[in-house]
């Protein structure tokens, strides 16, 4: 089987919990510094006022409130969302290469967007979420359906490539689509690179429980993920009911990922970055890389998202853009120091 | 438990018995299904097309008469080079992926993982969005440029003193395509939507406008490079089971890692070169031929890419007759098709033995 | 020997049908080619840009590419709504997407001249000159006025371009006068997808079609913030909405059955909530939503244009936007 080991890490580890505050301090900070700052530049005292006393008829407060703040939670649910699932998919499959779209997750969700555009038009675009959400999920059952069908049962590998086969297939209808029908391309170009701009926080109020406990579980999961990262047999030995784990693990990683598909759309990069990252300073024990990978993934995200905003005014960039253009060469620069 | 049959293998041997090879039965069989499959399947991508050209009347021209300038044109100069382009293309992606899987002994290693498709789409799309004014002559070139640079980048960023780990090499690959494709989503965003959507096709892994010239391109590379692979395909065998064992049984693997990777991404970079980023075949093909026949790893690369060059070529032809005049991407296709056939062989195939 | 002149003369006449019809260099964005002096059998590479002036000018088309809808059905982008033509009623044979265009289909059609543009992957282009010749016509760089112009003279069709020209140009002097001083009023043009995650905004020169030629020609002028852009178009951040402020703010949406008034209405309120509050020019309903791309660069495209523009702001009064102090 795929045994990767960790990269031999070279430099000093994070030890148990000692990272937390600092990370939560972080998060805390970017989060702030989200609403304080924009294409717009507010002084800081709008800010406070719009926090405080808010006055609908100023454009300024609603910047703040309606555009500004939304997004700042969305990026904070869907940051830690997508790293915790990501973090939890490669424990799952042992494979370093493993993300939440590789249950087929993110291509299920945009091929129902797409679909649904091209048959209905712009009625169905109100729906867009309830419709990722469920094409994230009915492509993760197809997937799960064939893995269990393989030989061998829901093993690692079959689940990857079934995931895999999935994705390719619905990367390429959905490409087909955009071929014969100009318009959902040019409808859809943007919501399908990932982004939060225009995105409904009405929706959060629904999805958010769900996602709430689903990060909950998976921390609470996690140091169960790390006997499993060893093997079924050593997991067995040690009594963990490998079957029932996983599925639970699974069951995690499909509601955090439908979810934040449905609020900021396949959002790529993070959940297959973010766990690495993580791993190169704490080591591989999930015990402490999913919880890590959450606070680290939302405070990402959420600075990301103010370079999207920022960068080039008035221009604004889709944040899944950015998200890999700056995240990338610093992942480079990480691996290139901390391991050997 | 029924007790387990031994496959039943072909043993050549030279005359005075100092070479022996022994080859399974059922995957020569294949082997040669899979060829006849190929030449039938040439024949039929020659005789159909839009313009409607009588059987008879491609046998002529073939045979070097002319019918009608025009049937000369549609069959020599569109679906011939066609035809050849989409084979080999097949047949060089397929292997690429095989030897990648090999190399880093991940199963789903494909020639996207050194970045190859993403550098050349990414050369190409820069190219087409911000420069549209170049002639599309400079197009394989570019794209073959790009492909390179990023396999190199990725290459060096993981190579340390202390030599290159898998694992590395994988990490470096993931991130640095991520962010070359982060670049081309972003040209093809907020670039000129018209320009934006020209790149989209090629991007889709298109044969559309190959020439005799691609087709020589890539019979001439896959004639240096084929060669090469099979050499090392003994090394490979070996490198299956983990570098300890293979240095054990004395394969050079440092040196072969090496030469894997440069044959794969020169296979990959050509052909993407050529019809733009063809996904999918380098990851599946290698799986899928595994699982229709077990062999050796000589036997399993041509198996491999005999299936690959299949799948390309019979896409292409579905491409671009089923729906005719509307035209679909070979890419595309070869997703549409080779998925559920995938989905089947991993359904019907033996208990997965370690890949 | 005036005999031998006279004879050989008059075979050379007799000879020339038989040496084929007559051609001529055109050079265009790619390359000079001979080309046939009346072409009869034209196709085109882009419907809109392409297929439907050339129509217009009465130029013989015989094939052209165009779009797919979702029932699977293809048409010209544009061609009923500027000039009632679609492939339904016209002789223009149907030859793929602009990105996937069936080259044996454009072959089966037997053209003397193929059209196209910078769209048109010039791999593809080059298999095409094996067919015919293939032009590309650069109509980003040239404008509406001078593609047109391009592709009377490729055509032979020039009379009639150049009368209808003159009878725009004196339309628009015509609303110049009436209007006074159009330099005084501001007019801004938008563009909202159904999403409502991206607003477009275009300069005056920029690529919106008939209607930014006609917005230029009319002499408006553009509010600042969008002449200190460096590029023709650009996305635009929500918060900035305001910069956007006008006298007039066009809000074009491409033409699609799924796109009503309603719905960009929705777009934009998604996109940046309480937007027209912000918008003095919404707020005085000089907010104007239009379907706008699709009056593309043709002759019809321009009158329709003018005529809309006329009743949108030169018909009516308007409460005139106080830039910021």
């Amino acid at each position: 089987m795929n045994q990767m080991s960790a990269p031999a890490i070279v430099s000093h580890k994070l030890r148990a919990w000692s990272g937390v505050p600092a990370l939560l301090l972080a998060l805390l900070a970017v989060f702030l510094l989200h609403i304080a700052v924009g294409a717009k530049p507010l002084p800081i005292q709008t800010v406070i006022e719009a926090l405080t006393g808010f006055d609908s008829t100023n454009f300024d407060h609603v910047i703040i409130r309606n555009l500004r703040l939304p997004r700042a939670v969305i990026a904070i649910v869907v940051g830690a969302s997508l790293s915790l699932a990501g973090a939890l998919m490669q424990g799952v499959t042992r494979n370093p290469l493993a993300d939440p779209s590789l249950l087929g997750l993110t291509s299920g969700a945009a091929f129902a967007v797409v679909v649904s555009t091209a048959l209905f038009g712009a009625a169905g675009l109100a729906l867009i979420p309830w419709i990722a959400m469920a094409g994230a999920l009915g492509a993760a059952a197809i997937v799960y359906l064939i893995a269990r069908l393989v030989p061998g049962g829901a093993t690692p590998l079959s689940l990857t490539l079934a995931g895999a086969a999935i994705s390719a297939f619905l990367g390429a209808v959905i490409s087909v689509i955009h071929l014969l029908n100009q318009d959902t391309f040019e409808n859809l170009r943007v919501w399908l690179t990932g982004g939060l701009a225009g995105r409904d926080i009405a929706l959060l109020a629904y999805v958010g429980p769900w996602m709430a406990l689903a990060l909950l579980a998976g921390i609470v999961l996690a140091a169960r993920v790390t006997l499993l990262a060893m093997g079924d047999e050593v997991a067995q030995g040690l009594g963990i009911r490998t079957g029932l784990l996983k599925a639970q693990l699974l069951a995690v990683v499909v509601v955090l990922s439908a979810g934040s598909v449905a609020l900021a759309g396949p959002l790529g990069f993070i959940g297959l970055v973010i766990p690495h990252v993580v791993r190169l300073y704490v080591g591989s024990d999930y015990r402490w890389i999913v919880p890590y990978a959450a606070l680290a993934g939302a405070a990402y995200l959420v600075s990301v998202d103010i370079v999207a905003r920022i960068a080039i005014p008035p221009r604004e960039i889709s944040t899944g853009i950015i998200t890999a253009m700056i995240g990338a060469p610093l992942f480079v620069h990480l691996v290139r120091r901390r391991t050997r | 438990m029924t007790a387990m049959v031994p496959p039943r293998h072909l043993v050549l041997r030279s005359p005075a018995q100092r070479v022996a090879l022994r080859l399974p039965l059922r995957a020569l069989v294949i082997l040669a299904l899979l060829t006849a499959a190929l030449i039938v399947l040439t024949v039929l991508s020659l005789a159909t097309g839009s313009y409607g050209v009588a059987p008879g009347e491609v046998w002529e021209t073939l045979r070097g008469m002319t019918v009608s300038r025009a049937i000369d044109n549609v069959v020599w100069e569109f679906r011939f080079p066609r035809t050849l382009a989409a084979a080999l293309v097949g047949a060089m992606m397929a292997l690429s992926g095989a030897v990648l899987q090999n190399a880093t002994r991940n199963s789903l290693a494909d020639p996207s993982l050194v970045g190859v498709s993403q550098g050349a789409a990414l050369a190409v799309v820069t190219m087409t969005v911000l420069f549209p004014a170049f002639s599309g002559g400079l197009r394989p070139w570019i794209a073959f440029a790009g492909s390179i640079l990023v396999a190199l980048a990725v290459r060096s960023l993981s190579h340390t003193s202390q030599g290159g780990s898998a694992i590395r090499f994988i990490l470096m690959g993931i991130g640095l395509s991520a962010f070359i494709s982060s670049i081309t989503s972003a040209l093809l965003t907020y670039g000129e939507i018209d320009r934006a959507m020209t790149a989209l096709s090629w991007l889709a892994g298109s044969i559309n406008a190959t020439s005799w010239t691609d087709v020589r391109t890539l019979a001439g590379w896959t004639a240096v490079l084929l060669p090469s692979l099979l050499l090392t395909s003994r090394a490979m065998s070996a490198m299956q089971f983990g570098d300890a064992t293979a240095l054990g049984l004395g394969a050079p693997v440092a040196l072969t890692r090496n030469l894997q990777l440069a044959i794969a991404v020169g296979f990959a970079a050509i052909a993407t070169s050529v019809v733009g980023p063809l996904g999918f075949v380098g990851l599946i093909a290698p799986h899928a031929a595994r699982r229709l026949a077990p062999a050796g790893m000589g036997l399993h690369l041509l198996l491999t890419g005999a299936l690959g060059a299949l799948l390309v070529l019979f896409a292409d032809l579905v491409g671009r007759a089923a729906f005719a005049p509307v035209q679909i991407p070979a890419g595309l296709i070869t997703a549409l098709v080779g998925v559920p056939v995938f989905v089947v062989l991993l359904i019907r195939s033996r208990p997965a033995n370690a890949s | 020997m005036r005999r031998v002149f006279i004879l050989v003369a008059a075979l050379t006449a007799m000879a020339l049908p038989a040496l084929g019809r007559e051609t001529r260099p055109y050079t265009a964005a790619n390359g000079t080619f001979e080309i046939p002096v009346t072409p009869q059998r034209i196709v085109a590479l882009n419907d809109q840009i392409v297929a439907l002036p050339l129509h217009e000018l009465g130029a013989p088309v015989v094939g052209s590419v165009g779009r797919t809808d979702a029932d699977g059905n293809h048409f010209l982008r544009g061609g009923m709504d500027t000039l009632g033509i679609d492939y339904a009623n016209t002789g223009i044979e149907y030859v793929g997407g602009f990105n996937g265009l069936d080259v044996e289909a454009i072959a089966a059609l037997q053209p003397d001249l193929i059209i196209g543009g910078p769209y048109t992957d010039p791999g593809v282009a080059e298999q095409l000159q094996k067919i015919a010749p293939t032009l590309l016509i650069n109509n980003n760089e040239l404008g509406i006025m001078e593609t047109m112009r391009a592709f009377a003279d490729i055509t032979g069709k020039t009379g009639n371009f150049e009368a209808r020209l003159q009878r725009y140009r004196d339309n628009v002097a015509r609303l110049r006068d009436y209007l006074g001083d159009p330099e005084d009023i501001s007019v801004g043009l938008t563009f909202m997808f159904p999403e409502g995650a991206e607003m477009w905004v275009y300069k005056h020169s920029g690529n919106l079609g008939a209607i930014a030629q006609v917005v230029t020609d009319l002499g408006f002028r553009e509010p600042a913030a969008i002449t200190a852009l460096s590029t023709n178009e650009t996305n635009y951040s929500a918060e900035l909405i305001q910069d956007l402020d006008a006298d007039f703010i066009f809000g074009f949406y491409r033409q699609q059955p799924d796109a009503t008034p309603a719905n960009i209405r929705a777009a934009y309120e998604k996109f940046a909530p309480g937007w027209c509050q912000a918008l003095t020019a919404c707020r005085n309903g000089q907010f104007i939503l239009l379907p706008g791309p699709t009056f593309g660069p043709t002759m019809a495209g321009l009158d329709l244009a003018l005529e809309l523009i006329e009743s949108n702001i030169a018909a009516r009064p308007f409460t005139p936007f106080a830039e910021a102090e």
